[in-house]
């Protein structure tokens, strides 16, 4: 009896145990207590030391304390800290973490206000001011600051200068140049493209969507990015999809190339086995370790048709959020801290340590590396920038629409069925009243 | 012929089980030049620097560390606890002792994955995720199961008659359970030692949920093959394979037959 | 009489309450809490949660990769278990006697059992890679999109892999099992002129009835449970074909942040593996051998 008594204690305890209330997760720290600042970081290919040294600096600075918290897979610990109602106090969580769904259930804090402070240090113009203002957008939820852009990425294609020049190759401007070129190419025994496929992502971004917009204009990528009926059905997007069919069915993708993870692909490229990848700015630094001596790259924009109706400037941009927590106990430390990242001197400073474009207004009037070069002047050149917001607003969808894609590269369905497929998957997501729909303008 | 053909069989069958273990060893030895050359190329000379590789910049030699820490604390503990379990629900007979069991062994059928979303839920609530504590709590809850149902095999085996004999001689419930009954069954002890350390030492989603900062050896792994830039690392990713292989290869060599009736138990019993 | 009672109970509450403290909450409490959340709307990168009845239930059902895992799961069940213990019954016969070939085989056929599921994962995945991998060094070159890339070889190479795991362990099952057989009893079915294949319809089979209910209801948890060698191969790519249904439900609560979601298909596969191994029970419920003998 005392037996039984006694497990039914402890059964009572355990459930009782975890599902007691989880009110006031921060208790502890009177308000005149020194505020602390926990970040949490995303270590991806820039690493984190930047942001421990800034921390230090910072610290040193202002006497506020900060503690980083770095990891690849830095989004687990995060969405964990969320689900307990402790999140970090300034978070950059990375690609997997889906932020908008956190600014959805009301755990970002809103940042409008903070843009017209003024920058760190107290210089002149706002800290809103400071920012390329279409970049900043990006964060932007119904006209509130609510995610914050840091560095920012360019997709494109690239290719090994050197070895176009030995072989006599023309980099393609059109996709005319590029079938003509991936049979020269082809010929020579190489593979022309190859693709990280095991992530459709890159197809999405390297090649989906910028022809999408060759063929049907910004609106027609715009329709699609807003969920209107149709929009994923268009000629458009049909007419894209047959464009990666053709490079399939002509065998200009490298053999297997479906099953390869990322620095795989990567790796194939900068070992001359294939002469044209698609990938984002941080190809560089993401495979700097295993570069072979003297390799260079150099990027240019996705080849568009000739007769398109899309402006072949039209460059894609991708911001990684960084935010602050509506939890937090210390979000004025952890949006003065973030002032400090994004002050000019620590933006060109993470520009030249980290190889990559910042955010920041005047960042880029440094001595940028040779393989960014061509990077920046295609943004500085281009009359569409624009993001590919849906992949971060609706992760879900984004994934399905790559999925089709992997088929449509496998043979499995036709560039008309791949179009139907994306619609339903839309529809689909029209009628999920579970996720909040957003429009870009 | 019939046995030719067997022999043959069997030939071809142990080159396919063997021969990628075998070639996971020597590419831990060659350079990434070889390793992308051919996969028929020879390590030679033999790249020992690839475990130095592996053990420092790829992080594998503290996920080693931790694995093994991790392994040996949770078996410490799960020992005592399974074997005191099992005792007590079949050597006493008690009102709900057979529910007891049956609830305990029903563990056995269901992913521990399952589990997993309100497991690392209230693990962070009281700030035991990421901490070998919490994970050495996880593994010996989750291994009681199977510990607990080959134990009360082994328990449920040994004659009543000594059990009345020591009674006599005046043990008391400890005496008899720690002098007489445990080393009797030795036997059953080492199945659930052996199991539970190749099980320890592999394991992979628990790890994978619980823990962030610091990672296990088959964690730090997986990493590695899946996110990190291991493009122009072969030689110490294969290295990796190999340290997380040999210890349980080693230890099968040495204790073969220990072995087979681990594993057999487990299915058997 | 009392102070007894009261020792042997004080010994019992000892030896029971570690392990049943740890067990209930660590285990049996998230297990019950799964089934609780599988009502509720909860992102996960949130405290909010809203009771939602069986509306995540719904969404699984409208999901492709829950069909998938569905499917590979199904047929990893029907097709890849049986061929699995088929060929390892086979192998158990054949490496039955103390020859050297059979002896070390029954060393090394462990061997992909007990090492690391990442490392299986690690040597297939480069057995499979297109450009460095054992296959093409031996010339299978396979289709345009590699073994792994391929929208149907993926699935099947995947299921080559499950096999190298798992096939030793279901043969040193049986081979148990065959060695328990009495001498007496093969001599005696010699005599009556049954060799080969009939005498292990009539006789071995029959006998090894309780072997082979446990290697049933033990592949069928090993093929539904399958999660690391998916989720380091292939991580359910490409577009779903290689997908399982833990490896699925570990997406969801990584990556789509979907908690609600992954707790209902927590649940469809409580369902699922329970009625699976409770239907090969009853399956095998009978003991041949008795039914001959009364």
């Amino acid at each position: 009896m005392i037996l039984v008594g006694g497990i039914a204690a402890i059964a009572m305890f355990a459930v009782t145990g975890c599902t007691q209330p989880q009110g006031g997760a921060n208790p502890g720290g009177s308000p005149d207590a020194p505020k602390s600042v926990e970040v949490m970081i995303f270590k991806g290919g820039y690493g984190s030391d930047f942001f421990e040294k800034a921390a230090e600096e910072f610290t040193a600075n202002t006497g506020i304390k900060v503690t980083v918290i770095a990891d690849p897979r830095i989004d687990q610990q995060a969405l964990k800290q969320f689900q307990v109602g402790d999140p970090p106090d300034l978070a950059y969580p990375g690609w997997r973490f889906d932020a908008w769904k956190a600014v959805q259930e009301g755990e970002v804090m809103d940042l409008t206000a903070a843009m017209k402070e003024p920058v760190f240090g107290g210089g002149s113009g706002t800290w809103g001011d400071s920012f390329e203002p279409g970049i900043l957008k990006l964060g932007e939820n119904g006209g509130k600051q609510m995610l914050m852009p840091y560095f920012y990425s360019l997709w494109g294609w690239w290719y090994d200068p050197d070895l176009f020049a030995e072989k006599g190759w023309k980099v393609p401007k059109t996709y005319q140049e590029l079938l003509l070129l991936c049979q020269q190419i082809k010929g020579s025994g190489m593979a022309p493209i190859t693709y990280q496929g095991q992530y459709p992502d890159y197809m999405t971004s390297g090649m989906l969507q910028p022809w999408i917009i060759s063929a049907g204009g910004m609106d027609a990528m715009k329709a699609c990015q807003n969920l209107e009926p149709g929009a994923w059905k268009s000629p458009a997007v049909i007419k894209s999809a047959s464009m990666i069919r053709e490079l399939r069915d002509m065998g200009y993708f490298q053999m297997g190339a479906t099953a390869l993870s990322h620095t795989e692909a990567q790796a194939e490229f900068i070992n001359r086995r294939a002469a044209l990848i698609p990938c984002g700015t941080w190809l560089y630094s993401e495979m700097k370790d295993s570069l072979p001596e003297g390799r260079r790259m150099q990027f240019m924009l996705p080849p568009v048709l000739s007769d398109g109706k899309g402006d072949p400037t039209a460059i894609t941009v991708k911001i990684e959020p960084w935010l602050v927590a509506e939890k937090s106990t210390s979000k004025k430390e952890a949006v003065e801290f973030f002032k400090y990242l994004t002050s000019l001197e620590k933006a060109k400073q993470f520009v030249v340590e980290k190889g990559t474009l910042m955010s920041i207004k005047g960042s880029d009037e440094v001595d940028l590396p040779e393989y960014l070069k061509g990077a920046a002047d295609s943004m500085k050149a281009s009359k569409s920038p624009w993001s590919a917001q849906w992949k971060e607003w609706y992760p879900t969808f984004y994934k399905a629409v790559g999925d089709a894609l992997t088929e449509l590269v496998n043979g499995e369905l036709s560039p008309q069925e791949f179009a139907n497929k994306c619609e339903a998957e839309a529809e689909k997501l029209r009628k999920n009243d579970d996720i909040a729909k957003h429009k870009v303008e | 012929m019939k046995s030719l053909i067997s022999k043959l069989g069997m030939a071809f069958f142990a080159m396919v089980v063997v021969l990628p273990v075998v070639w996971v060893f020597a590419s831990s030895l060659k350079t990434n030049q070889q390793i992308i050359d051919s996969p028929f190329t020879n390590p030679i000379p033999p790249q020992f620097e690839n475990f130095g590789k592996a053990w420092v910049a790829q992080d594998l030699g503290s996920g080693f560390i931790l694995s093994l820490v991790v392994t040996l604390l949770t078996l410490v503990f799960l020992i005592p606890i399974g074997s005191m379990m099992a005792y007590a629900l079949t050597r006493y007979k008690f009102k709900g002792s057979g529910l007891i069991l049956a609830v305990v062994t029903l563990g056995m059928l269901f992913p521990n994955l399952l589990a997993a979303v309100p497991l690392f839920i209230m693990m962070a609530k009281v700030g035991w995720d990421d901490t070998i504590f919490g994970l050495v709590l996880a593994y010996i809850a989750y291994s009681i199961p199977f510990t607990v149902f080959v134990l009360s095999g082994f328990f449920s085996a040994l004659p009543e008659e000594l059990a009345e004999a020591a009674t006599i001689d005046g043990a008391g419930h400890w005496g008899l359970f720690l002098k007489v009954m445990m080393p009797l069954a030795k036997p059953g002890i080492w199945v659930v030692v052996i199991f539970n350390s190749i099980g320890l030492w592999n394991e992979y989603n628990l790890a994978k949920i619980l823990l962030l900062r610091h990672k296990t050896l088959p964690v730090g792994l997986a990493d590695l093959i899946s996110q990190q830039q291991y493009a122009g690392e072969w030689g110490s990713l294969f290295a990796g394979a190999v340290l997380v292989m040999l210890p349980i290869l080693t230890m099968y060599m040495i204790l073969k037959d220990k072995v087979q009736q681990a594993m057999l138990a487990g299915a058997i019993k | 009489m009392a102070s007894k009672n009261l020792k042997r109970n004080g010994f019992l509450l000892a030896c029971l309450l570690p392990g049943l403290i740890l067990y209930c909450s660590l285990v049996l409490v998230p297990f019950a809490r799964t089934i609780e959340l599988s009502g509720y709307r909860f992102s996960g990168v949130s405290t909010n949660r809203k009771f939602v009845g069986f509306d995540n239930f719904g969404k699984l059902w409208e999901s492709e990769p829950f069909w998938w895992a569905i499917r590979n799961g199904v047929t990893m069940l029907l097709v890849v278990g049986p061929v699995i213990l088929g060929l390892s019954m086979l192998l158990a016969h054949a490496t039955q006697g103390t020859s050297r070939l059979s002896r070390l085989m029954r060393t090394v056929y462990l061997f992909p059992n007990l090492i690391s599921l990442v490392a299986a994962a690690l040597i297939w995945r480069n057995i499979y890679n297109p450009s460095v991998g054992l296959l093409r060094g031996i010339g299978l070159t396979g289709p345009q999109n590699g073994w792994l890339g391929d929208l149907n070889t993926a699935f099947p190479a995947f299921n080559v892999a499950f096999a190298w795991v798992t096939l030793g362990f279901y043969t040193m099952l049986f081979s148990a099992g065959l060695a328990g057989i009495p001498a007496e009893v093969h001599e005696a079915s010699e005599l009556e002129g049954a060799h080969g294949l009939r005498k292990y319809v009539l006789i071995t089979r029959p006998l090894l009835w309780s072997v082979r209910r446990v290697a049933s209801v033990h592949i069928t948890i090993a093929a539904l449970g399958v999660f690391a060698l998916v989720n380091v191969m292939t991580d359910g790519e490409p577009s779903g074909r290689t997908q399982s249904l833990l490896n699925y439900l570990y997406r969801m609560m990584t990556i789509e942040g979907e908690f609600g979601k992954a707790a209902a298909l927590g649940v469809v596969m409580m369902v699922i593996t329970s009625v699976t191994s409770l239907m090969l029970w009853m399956l095998f419920r009978r003991d041949p051998t008795a039914r001959r003998s009364a």
